[in-house]
């Protein structure tokens, strides 16, 4: 083993390993909620970037299968939910995304409107195939590891599937001569490589035959799935799962052909909308590509319909931390990729049972960051109002020498409405400041302005910590760790031996590695589509939301990480409907819904910036408290700040009161020179 | 004892100020150390790793905000490794020369065969170094040029060559016109001096700097301006924005202005023999360039990157040829 290699280097392993990696680095802790995928009907698997779709999907392929057997391993499903077969198509790889890089009649008046026709026959041969090559599969492997849904892969049986398959009117006639089971494989094959032939620039024209014989997208699979169960092929109670990934990849289509993406997404829609009973179609998408304005069948105005249509597993909803903490799966799931990807690369972790707690740690105390942030100069903590009285400035000036955090929180009290009193009598400990919720709610936005104070960015560190600004996405959970291995394994190039224990991380190493992800993830918004508008808002709101917290002197505000609209007010304009709508599609924001402290009772809505990025813009990850409220007005002002485009009467963007009230325009540059540092 | 290199350059990232900024720098040091700078020859073997090298070279220096100025000098340096080097090669050959030869043999579109004409001229042309620090054989291999067996460096043929001899072979050979090639030329002088010994032949001479320093490039126009047989083309000419010189620029960034200082006080404290072996504070000439090959570093790059004494110890040090 070769300690030098950084255990989380390849971020997307479960993509590119193969299935006996794969049996090795899956993690089944995920599958609690997502049962539905092994069960009959058309599911949704949506989720951002590297929430594990992928991972999840590619459990449902054969060569899967084979492996957890050929290792001797459990499925990580049985009984009932593991009786299936699966095939698909990722619509990457199968290059189904080049259908639009070429006209298919140039002579055709509307060829934009018959190429969607080619993309689902394609789609029809493609899948297919594929089922026929799991049949393959699973017959010639499965009997040999007695898997209990292994076809049945004699000649004679899969001869006379071939011929009652190539019968069927579906077809168009195409399969009208086949009169075996190779036959009808090399006939399938043959056609899907004309389409690559011909997409690929080698032939210049369609072949005429394939003109003449386009099948309707999905009737092909419901054939071949009827057939196999009718001609004992697979049991009756076997499912077939189609897997459709990558379907975001619809919505960026370029060039010539960019306005049929939607009608791709149609044809897609239209073999889910069959609701056939001998296919279940398993569908990975991004989020932003499964909308509602996305549902439309091709060629009617009909749409899919959840629950009627389709389950959604949405697996950020699955992983994101809820208020009830003890039935979140994100910290156990992540703990099982940590321990495998370290095992993966030949760490010992028997008998582990925490290994992510032993090697990140618990974290550091409140009080000991403080102390860490304070340095030797810890009065650097507290700010002094001039008309405190000696004494009471005395006593903050001492206690920030032994208890910074205390200080700070004292300074905090003195400073709110109706609690002044206390600068004239000092009290005892225990100080007011330090009951349980009080000092719980301020604690973070304490400490972001002692470090921002004394001049250092926020330490972050232990694994809860980790675990919170993973957000519940098992990618980010995996880039934190490969940066603060990375930067562990930089402390220690010159001591690298043949130790391989696992290492006891420090927390200082472990804020440089966070900090380094929280830049890279903060630098990935704008690979994704209007990622340049979605990075210029996030930094505009994550610099806005840091000052108002830093400025918030009495600590009133401590859920001003986060800005609330009210749902009359977001659905009043669509340019700043579709900019938040879009930014938490692609994980730059999060948000909920949540309830109203003003009389009106009007439904609002939070958004915070993806807790990953909280250490990027020296915020808080923690949400409390309330949110800041904000107008539409004061949104769109923001919105204009960066360049959009919005309706509404010209604003000026306004500074808030640390009481959290607006202030006149005319204030001081929201950015400019606040000489923050003392 | 001194802090250990990482836990110096992390402690500087959980700065507030400055934090973000080396943060940045480090992450450019670190690919370049990955992808270039293991790659220098003077290191290579038993010598102190590069990472090992920095860590020495930023504790010349006690006061740490200096050292942070190294370092984030570190991501500015021009390193030319062996790939980059050999597009070098191939860009001179295709571009430079090329040129040149079609403009020589007065080649035009609608010549029949051009390529032939071209590779004529190729065959009646010379290819020399002006010093043995450029590596004419990789030059010739990257080309497929061949049909010449001896390509001596003109500095050493004007120091030691025959004139007689040199006509003789000219001639000889078939030889209508001679390249003049050099991976790096700082002030201009070994090329000045070489391409005057070449001028007397009698033949058009092209003059091709891999990598030239703004004072070189002057030296060069300057001689192409004063001998219709010279033509001088280089292939990068460096901007005088990525130079540390004496005398501050207006528009240099506030981190050269820093450099500048420690430039001058690195030399200050130099003894004076060693103060000699460097020319300048700023290298041979006062170029102050930036420039580290990955044969060696340029002795018209600052000396507090490469010098090495019991006062300095350096980040690439010189293999000096005295």
């Amino acid at each position: 083993m070769d300690k030098r290699i950084n255990p989380f280097n390849e971020l997307y392993l479960t993509e590119t390993i193969g299935s006996t990696e794969f049996v090795r680095l899956f993690s089944p802790y995920i599958l609690k909620n997502a049962e539905a995928l092994f069960l009959p009907g058309n599911v949704v698997l949506q989720g951002v970037q590297g929430s594990g779709k992928s991972m999840l999907l590619n459990l449902l392929k054969p060569e899967v299968r084979l492996a957890y057997a050929q290792a001797n391993e459990r499925f990580p499903v049985s009984g009932r939910l593991s009786r299936f077969i699966g095939a698909g198509i990722n619509l990457t790889r199968s290059r189904s995304i080049d259908f639009g890089q070429r006209p298919i009649d140039p002579n055709h008046p509307n060829d934009h409107n018959i190429v969607p026709l080619y993309f689902g026959d394609f789609l029809n041969y493609w899948i297919v195939f594929d089922v026929l090559k799991s049949v393959d599969l699973l017959g010639e492997g499965g009997r040999h590891l007695k898997l209990d849904v292994s076809p049945d892969a004699s000649l004679d049986t899969l001869n006379t599937f071939a011929i009652a398959l190539a019968q069927d009117d579906c077809w168009f006639g195409y399969l009208r001569d086949i009169r075996d089971y190779k036959s009808l494989k090399e006939r399938l094959s043959s056609r899907i490589t004309h389409y690559l032939t011909f997409l690929n620039f080698n032939s210049q024209y369609l072949d005429a035959a394939i003109a003449e014989t386009k099948t309707s997208v999905g009737s092909p699979v419901s054939s071949v799935a009827e057939h196999l169960r009718k001609t004992g092929v697979i049991e009756e109670d076997v499912e077939l799962f189609v897997r459709i990934d990558q379907y975001e990849e619809l919505t960026r289509l370029e060039g010539l052909y960019k306005q049929l993406g939607p009608l791709y997404r149609q044809v897609v829609n239209k073999a889910v909308g069959l609701r056939d009973p001998h296919v279940s179609y398993r569908i990975g998408t991004r989020r932003y590509a499964w909308n509602a304005d996305g549902l439309q069948f091709f060629g009617t105005t009909g749409q899919l319909e959840e629950d009627r249509n389709y389950k959604t597993i949405d697996l950020d909803e699955i992983l994101r931390r809820k208020e009830n903490a003890k039935t979140w799966v994100f910290p156990d799931f992540a703990g099982d990729v940590f321990r495998k990807r370290l095992a993966f690369s030949g760490y010992n972790c028997e008998g582990r049972n925490a290994l992510l707690r032993d090697v990140l740690g618990k974290g550091m105390e409140p009080d000991d960051k403080a102390r860490g942030y304070a340095g030797k100069a810890p009065v650097r903590a507290i700010k002094l109002d001039e008309s405190w009285p000696v004494s009471w400035k005395g006593f903050l000036t001492n206690l920030a020498q032994t208890d910074p955090l205390s200080a700070r929180l004292a300074e905090a009290w003195a400073r709110q409405r109706s609690k002044a009193s206390v600068t004239n009598t000092v009290p005892e400990p225990p100080y007011p400041w330090s009951r349980s919720y009080w000092r719980k709610e301020r604690l973070d936005q304490a400490l972001m302005q002692i470090a921002s104070r004394c001049g250092q960015r926020m330490i972050w560190s232990g694994r809860e910590e980790v675990l919170q600004l993973s957000g519940g996405n098992i990618l980010v959970f995996v880039s934190l760790c490969q940066h603060i291995w990375g930067a562990w394994l930089r402390t220690v190039r010159d001591r690298l031996s043949d130790d391989t224990a696992i290492p006891i991380i420090e927390e200082s190493v472990q804020s440089v590695g966070i900090h380094e992800a929280s830049t890279h993830w903060y630098q990935k918004i704008t690979e994704d589509a209007r990622g340049d508008t979605r990075q210029r808002f996030v930094r505009y709101v994550g610099a806005l939301l840091e000052k108002q917290m830093f400025d918030d002197l009495p600590l009133s505000y401590p859920g001003h990480n986060g800005f609330s609209l009210s749902l009359d007010d977001l659905e009043g304009d669509a340019v700043v409907a579709q900019l938040l709508n879009d930014s938490v599609a692609h994980g730059d924001l999060f948000d909920a819904p949540h309830t109203t402290k003003e009389k009106n009772r009007k439904p609002r809505r939070k958004w915070y910036l993806n807790p990953v990025l909280a250490p990027h813009f020296r915020l808080p990850h923690v949400r409390t408290k309330e949110p800041m409220y904000i107008s539409l007005d004061e949104i769109r002002g923001w919105m204009r700040e960066i360049g959009i485009a919005v309706g509404g009467p010209a604003t000026t963007v306004r500074n808030r009161s640390n009481k959290g009230e607006a202030l006149d325009p005319g204030q001081a540059s929201l950015f400019g020179e606040d000489g923050r540092q003392s | 004892m001194s802090q250990p290199l990482e836990d110096k350059i992390n402690a500087w990232i959980r700065d507030k100020g400055f934090g973000p900024l080396i943060q940045e720098v480090n992450g450019k040091v670190l690919l370049l150390e990955q992808e270039l700078f293991e790659e220098y020859e003077p290191t290579r073997g038993p010598y102190p790793s590069f990472r090992t090298r920095l860590a020495a070279w930023l504790d010349n220096i006690v006061d740490e905000s200096s050292q942070r100025s190294l370092f984030q000098l570190v991501p500015h340096l021009f390193f030319l490794g062996p790939r980059e080097l050999e597009v070098l090669y191939r860009v001179a050959f295709h571009t430079q020369i090329a040129r040149w030869l079609i403009d020589q043999i007065g080649l035009t579109f609608d010549q029949a065969s051009p390529e032939n004409a071209l590779q004529q001229a190729v065959a009646s042309s010379w290819f020399c170094p002006i010093t043995d620090s450029m590596r004419i054989n990789a030059f010739y291999h990257l080309n497929h040029i061949s049909g010449r067996d001896f390509r001596p460096d003109w500095r050493s043929l004007r120091q030691f060559g025959s004139e007689g001899k040199i006509r003789r072979y000219l001639t000889d050979q078939g030889i209508d016109r001679i390249v003049l090639l050099e991976d790096f030329t700082g002030s201009g002088d070994q090329m000045k001096k070489a391409v005057e010994f070449a001028v007397p032949f009698g033949m058009p001479v092209l003059v091709v700097p891999l990598v030239i320093c703004p004072i070189g490039a002057q030296v060069g126009q300057l001689l192409s301006s004063q001998n219709p047989t010279v033509t001088f083309s280089p292939v990068i000419s460096l901007q005088e924005a990525g130079f540390i010189t004496a005398v501050a620029r207006p528009d240099e960034e506030p981190l050269f202005g820093e450099l500048r200082l420690i430039a001058i006080d690195m030399f200050n404290g130099l003894p004076p023999d060693k103060q000699i072996d460097v020319y300048t504070a700023f290298g041979f000439r006062g170029t102050g360039s930036l420039v580290v090959m990955y044969t060696n570093c340029p002795d018209n790059t600052l000396p507090l990157v490469h010098h090495s004494s019991p006062a300095w110890k350096p980040l690439f040090p010189r293999a000096s040829r005295l």
